[in-house]
């Protein structure tokens, strides 16, 4: 069993069936083929029969005698037997199969929520939940796990963070946008065996965050 | 002084990940149309499908015009992706006829390759770039 890698004759031939499609999620598939061969060997033993052959040792050239003996069955031709199959045949079989599964994309949020006021700080966080997908493969119990190895924000404002969640404010009104990419991993492993780390490593968005950031009238109260 | 010379020569003579990547592609794009030392440029499952792919276009009697061309547009820690460039790759069947082929001319494929920047595999998405 191997698993199938595209190439460039493949992809020539528009034949990669596995192709991982990286959009907003990682669609990733793990497929594996496998070939089968099954000789048929002749049978072993058999029980006699009684056998009429020519005296020339054939069953089609006539003598004016023949021979009778008690012989192994398909040790020799008879009279009246059909011609022999081959002794053996070997029978290919390409079994191909395939387990996907899909990362699902990554959440972004901020806290409070709603509107954020100038120099008021709000906290962004992004969520990715690690994932594991298990099915069967050729009849061999496969998993392919997704786990977040690395996060990026960009804000609208120009500040870039590379942690999962960041404290930031704002220093001017507008309308401001913030994402995130989170970079995945996507390990698979057959059965019990060891992890096949880092099949793919890819970057998702998460959806983009909008939100206002205003600035709220003050009130002065004079104490006389 | 003698430094200042040799040091804008070192510049010029170090090859970044992505274009030693970008040259290991370029090798493998131009070996695959032919019988090819191909365990030179790959390894592991993307040198068993090529092999395996190249005996059937042979078992097939299909001939293959053209050559495939990679364009990185990252590269690092192993991982590299880009666009693959498949608009003049074209095959033909033993009579010489044009085969009609279900695919995307552009698309972005990701591969993973090793410390001597051998291709170990190949996947090419359906998403055109």
């Amino acid at each position: 069993m191997f698993l199938a890698s595209c190439d460039l004759i493949a992809a020539g031939l528009g034949v990669c069936g596995c192709a991982s499609n990286v959009g907003t999620e990682i669609d990733y598939k793990l497929c594996a083929e496998q070939r089968t061969s099954v000789e048929q060997a002749a049978p072993q033993d058999r029980p006699r029969k009684w056998c009429k052959f020519y005296s020339n040792g054939t069953i089609d050239v006539p003598t004016p005698v023949f021979l009778e003996a008690y012989v192994y069955v398909g040790s020799r031709l008879c009279i009246g037997d059909r011609p022999a199959l081959e002794a053996a045949t070997t029978i290919d079989d390409d079994l191909r199969d395939q387990l996907r599964a899909r990362s699902g994309s990554p959440f972004a949020s901020w806290s409070p929520g709603g509107d954020l006021e100038i120099d008021e700080v709000g906290e962004f966080a992004v969520e990715f939940a690690g994932k594991s997908v298990t099915g069967n493969l050729l009849g061999r119990a496969a998993t392919i796990r997704f786990t977040p190895v690395a996060y990026r924000w960009i804000f609208s404002d120009g500040e870039r963070a590379n942690t999962s969640r960041h404290q930031k404010s704002f220093a001017t009104t507008a309308s401001h946008t913030a994402q995130a990419f989170v970079r995945i991993r996507v390990d698979y492993r057959f059965s019990d065996s060891p992890w096949v780390m880092g099949a793919l490593e890819s970057e998702i968005p998460s959806n983009q965050l909008r939100l206002n950031v205003l600035e709220r009238p003050r009130r002065t109260l004079l104490v006389g | 002084m003698r430094w200042l010379i040799v040091f804008p020569l070192l510049v010029g003579c170090a090859a970044s990940e992505a274009d030693k990547v970008q040259t290991s592609l370029d090798r493998y794009a131009s070996l695959s149309a032919a019988v090819a030392p191909l365990e030179s440029v790959l390894s592991g499952p993307v040198l068993a499908s090529a092999q395996r792919n190249y005996q059937l276009l042979h078992s097939l009697e299909l001939a293959q015009q053209g050559l495939a061309s990679f364009e990185v547009s990252s590269a690092a820690g192993g991982f590299v992706s880009g666009c693959l460039d498949l608009s003049e790759v074209e095959f033909f069947n033993q009579r010489g006829e044009l085969l009609e082929l279900d695919r995307q001319d552009r698309a972005r494929f990701t591969a993973t390759y090793d410390s001597e920047y051998l291709i170990s595999s190949l996947e090419v998405s359906q998403e055109a770039c």
